[in-house]
């Protein structure tokens, strides 16, 4: 087996202990300003373990105090409770160290990942007396640290992502924003799988004591959704006009004249059903959450994609199966991938693109080639060099993205960059619904990538209702519906489909139509200066479009866009609607002159 | 764009948006069947009875021009309930005329579309106001009386309006004026699940109007409605707008052609090896001509 986590923690097996993280893990609440997160370096966090429902408060930073230590203290606590209920005093054996931990005054109270060379001395040092104690405790509580992290402490606003695997080759904390750029690699063993295993159930059941109540306002985080406003009243976030601003920023970037796009497309979706799509932190699952926005998607793409095709893989146990083979039916695909949720074992980045690159060889050369791997893991269990599979891809022009469920990985992100694909990681389900449903408008083609190529298609008339006839798919006598081929005349059930007489292809005129607004884009409507909108002869009263008035309350001019090309004028939430679904302006179209350019 | 479904409507109140061909060409050419005046006294005792069969029934009327399309009536914005026929009479008065006086004296001579493109994008900017208005509100449809042939030129604008249309869960009837089928609407019919139907008789539009058109969208699926008697999914090519059954589309942009070309007008793709790929050999197989 080759792991690609392996080769990189070797650089830094050395665990520096990050104190409060493990710290804030087992007590499970915390008393304090959260000035650690990067804002008064030298206020200390105070912290209140709970110990069987006694507090016991102690000042942090200390520099002697290390994880091992903490470790030793609850141990001894819990027993010395069970017994008499009396508190122990706090041991710190690790003294020595004092030097080598930067001062609390004057930096924040984490200990940085230090160079290796200089503080190797150091913890060799704390591994030969507590080695045993840290070892035990260091995966369990990781993972609970994290998903306290993830759930409670660390915004979105923060850009933190923080992440670690279960039982894989990893464990991975990466904190963006705030200063503390902390990256801890660790390689487990068997033998401390298993000696976790027993922390795991205690960490479970300390997850439990957490009340229901207090669990949703944790994980919905309510209070982002709120904003103060002049008399300092809670209210709702106003975001029309933040929504009007980020449509405007999306159009901009995507019109350009002429673009060429890959419209017909045989996309592969790989989707991640290792242990780790197991993981709790999207509710009720991250499986289950895929598998949702994995059926939105494919509506999408064949609503917007009606000549492309769909191909479903799984990867699980290592290995990766094909669970639909390429097709055009959304409901057959969505059926097979709700019938098949189960996850189990590791995934392999490596299989899965060995099996599309396979599948992906046979489709015709004007075909553009995707794959989407949705990527719950944090490591890929290969058999062999997945460099070597990157290239293959890379020479066949399949062009892979990822979103990542957990946090960024390296090999996933050199993947896409390697194939001209894009790779993102969602923070939460919306989050991760806006990036799965950004693949389904075709993306830009790349010349080389597909040979433009003239292909002959017939457009079958649909035959009256109620006239029996036998199509020639099924070879069944079938009573109204069907299409009739143009070239041959045989009767076919459904479209877009190939005729089993001629081989012609068959699609019906609305298929090719629904990708034309790709083709003819709208242009932008412009913002209407505020020095002309005030001047009440040159701006209607009402929107062209739906005759809602421009005006404000209080009849002054309110906010309107106006078409470069039919000076119509409209409101914004029609500018939306314009851009985003029709597709057509209402002025421009209104008007003979202006269409018969 | 949250799916429609997920709407609260309230059941049977209905928001009918009518729109209307007055394109004076199509009207001059039926004028021994069907005048342009007794189509409007159908319509508006057609508009009349829909504004009777719920107090909450809303109604807009717009015009399709052949040089321009606006807002003739609204029953919603109008004040005086006594005077709608008037005031709807005179707003279509003026209309016509601005119309007319758009008409440039060059383009005369065509056959004379008018504009179904316009006055469909209008009736879903409209519909998109009622549906941002509240959870509550009328189920919308659109009605297309219309008689001109169709303008191949907007075949693009429609369809996304079609499109459009059935994203949002509005259906689109259409009642055909004309002599000839209309291939657009009957599209637009299927596609969003309204009633195409062509009357036989343009004398007794009234009860065609009534009796097909005037149900609210609930009681649609108690009655047997005309069922369409086979659609034509055609397309018109994109170099000569004819309308073809058999095609060459561009591998890059979907662009149809009636005849095989060297360069896609549209994208501008130079078209490789077009004989592999010709369909020359019928029998050839999408496997089997992949290999490179």
């Amino acid at each position: 087996m080759f792991c690609i986590g392996a080769a990189a923690a070797a650089a830094a097996a050395t665990l520096p202990s990050p104190s409060l993280s493990f710290l804030l893990e087992w007590n499970g609440s915390v008393a304090g300003d959260g000035s650690w997160l990067g804002g008064d370096a030298h206020l200390p966090l105070s912290i209140l373990p709970l110990v069987n429902g006694t507090a016991v408060s102690f000042l942090y930073p200390s520099p002697s105090l290390s994880l091992s230590s903490l470790c030793e203290w609850r141990r001894a606590c819990r027993d010395d409770s069970r017994r008499s209920g009396n508190r122990p005093e706090l041991r710190s054996p690790l003294q020595r160290r004092t030097d080598a931990v930067a001062s609390p005054q004057n930096q924040i109270p984490i200990p940085k990942l230090k160079p290796a060379g200089k503080e190797r001395g150091a913890e060799e040092g704390d591994e030969a007396s507590t080695g045993n104690t840290r070892r035990i405790r260091s995966g369990a509580i990781q993972r609970r640290v994290i998903s306290l992290l993830r759930s409670k402490y660390f915004t979105v606003k923060n850009r933190i992502s923080v992440s670690w695997s279960v039982d894989g080759v990893e464990v991975l904390v990466r904190k963006f924003g705030i200063g503390v750029s902390n990256m801890l690699r660790q390689e487990t063993n068997g033998e401390e799988r298993r000696l976790n295993r027993d922390e795991e159930d205690e960490e479970e059941e300390n997850d439990r004591g957490r009340d229901a109540w207090e669990r949703t306002y944790a994980d919905e985080r309510s209070w982002e959704s709120l904003q103060e406003d002049e008399s300092g009243l809670l209210r709702p976030i106003d975001n029309k006009t933040l929504y009007h601003a980020q449509y405007r920023r999306r159009l901009r970037t995507a019109t350009s004249a002429r673009i060429q796009k890959g419209l017909i497309r045989y996309l592969y979706v790989v989707i991640d059903l290792s242990r780790a799509a197991t993981e709790i932190d999207y509710k009720p699952n991250r499986m289950v959450v895929v598998a949702r926005q994995v059926e939105a998607f494919i509506r999408e793409f064949f609503d917007q994609n009606p000549l492309s095709q769909i191909g479903l893989l799984t990867l699980k146990d290592g290995v990766a199966h094909c669970l639909t083979e390429l097709g055009g039916s959304p409901e057959s695909h969505i059926k097979a991938l709700m019938g098949k949720l189960v996850c189990s074992g590791d995934a392999s980045l490596q299989n899965g693109l060995d099996l599309v690159h396979s599948l992906l060889n046979q489709i015709p050369s004007y075909g553009h080639r995707e794959v989407l791997i949705l990527y719950s893991a944090l490591s890929t269990c290969d058999p062999g060099d997945i460099m070597e599979t990157i290239q293959k891809c890379k020479s066949s022009k399949i062009r892979c993205s990822v979103i990542g469920l957990s946090a960024e990985l390296y090999i996933c992100k050199y993947l896409c960059q390697e194939t001209g694909g894009s790779y993102s990681v969602s923070l939460d389900e919306p989050h991760l619904k806006e990036l799965v449903l950004e693949h389904a408008p075709p993306p830009p083609a790349i010349a080389e990538f597909a040979i433009a190529n003239l292909i002959k298609m017939g457009f079958p008339q649909r035959a009256a209702e109620g006239v029996i006839s036998i199509c020639s798919c099924h070879k069944e006598a079938k009573v109204g519906g069907g299409y009739t081929c143009p070239r041959c005349k045989a009767r076919v059930c459904e479209l877009p489909t190939e005729c089993c007489i001629c081989g012609l292809t068959l699609v019906s005129s609305p298929h090719l139509a629904r990708s034309y607004h790709h083709l003819f884009p709208i242009t932008p409507f412009d913002d209407v200066a505020p020095s002309v909108s005030s001047d009440p002869h040159k701006v209607p009263k009402n929107c062209f479009g739906c005759q809602q008035s421009l005006l404000a309350p209080g009849n002054l001019p309110g906010l309107s866009v106006t078409c470069p090309k039919c000076k119509q004028h409209f409101c914004l939430d029609c500018d939306i609607y314009i851009h985003e679904s029709l597709h057509n302006c209402p002025g421009c179209e209104s008007f003979k002159h202006s269409e018969s350019q | 764009m949250t799916p429609a479904a997920s709407k609260l409507y309230t059941d049977d109140v209905s928001l009918l948006m009518v729109l209307i061909d007055t394109n004076p060409f199509f009207w001059n050419s039926i004028k021994s069947t069907l005048s342009f005046s007794k189509f409007i006294s159908n319509v508006l005792a057609f508009l009349n009875s829909i504004l009777l069969l719920n107090q909450l029934n809303q109604v807009v009327l717009i015009a399709t021009g052949y040089n321009s399309c606006d807002y003739i009536f609204d029953s919603s914005a109008s004040q005086n309930q006594n005077q709608r026929a008037e005031s709807l009479l005179q707003k279509l008065e003026e209309f016509v005329e601005k119309d007319e006086s758009l008409c440039r004296e060059d383009s005369v001579d065509a056959p004379g579309f008018s504009l179904l493109s316009g006055s469909l994008s209008m009736a879903l900017c409209y519909i998109q106001k009622v549906f941002r208005s509240g959870p509550l509100h009328p189920r919308p449809r659109i009605l297309c009386l219309h008689g001109s042939p169709d303008g191949p030129g907007q075949y693009v604008a429609i369809m996304n309006a079609i499109f459009s249309a059935q994203r949002s869960m509005v259906p689109v009837d259409s009642c055909i004026l004309g002599a000839q089928h209309s291939a657009f609407l009957q599209q637009a019919s299927y596609i969003t699940g309204g009633v195409y139907l062509k009357p036989q008789l343009l004398d007794g539009l009234f009860q065609y109007l009534s009796t097909v058109f005037a149900t609210d969208l609930h009681s649609r699926s108690f009655l047997q409605l005309p069922k369409p008697v086979g659609v034509d999914f055609r397309a018109s090519c994109f170099c000569h707008k004819n309308t073809i059954d058999m095609g060459y589309i561009c591998s890059v942009c979907l662009s149809i052609f009636c005849k095989h070309q060297k360069k896609c007008s549209t994208c501008g793709s130079v078209f490789g090896q077009s004989q592999a790929q010709d369909s020359s050999t019928p029998d050839r197989k999408r496997k089997t001509s992949v290999d490179k």
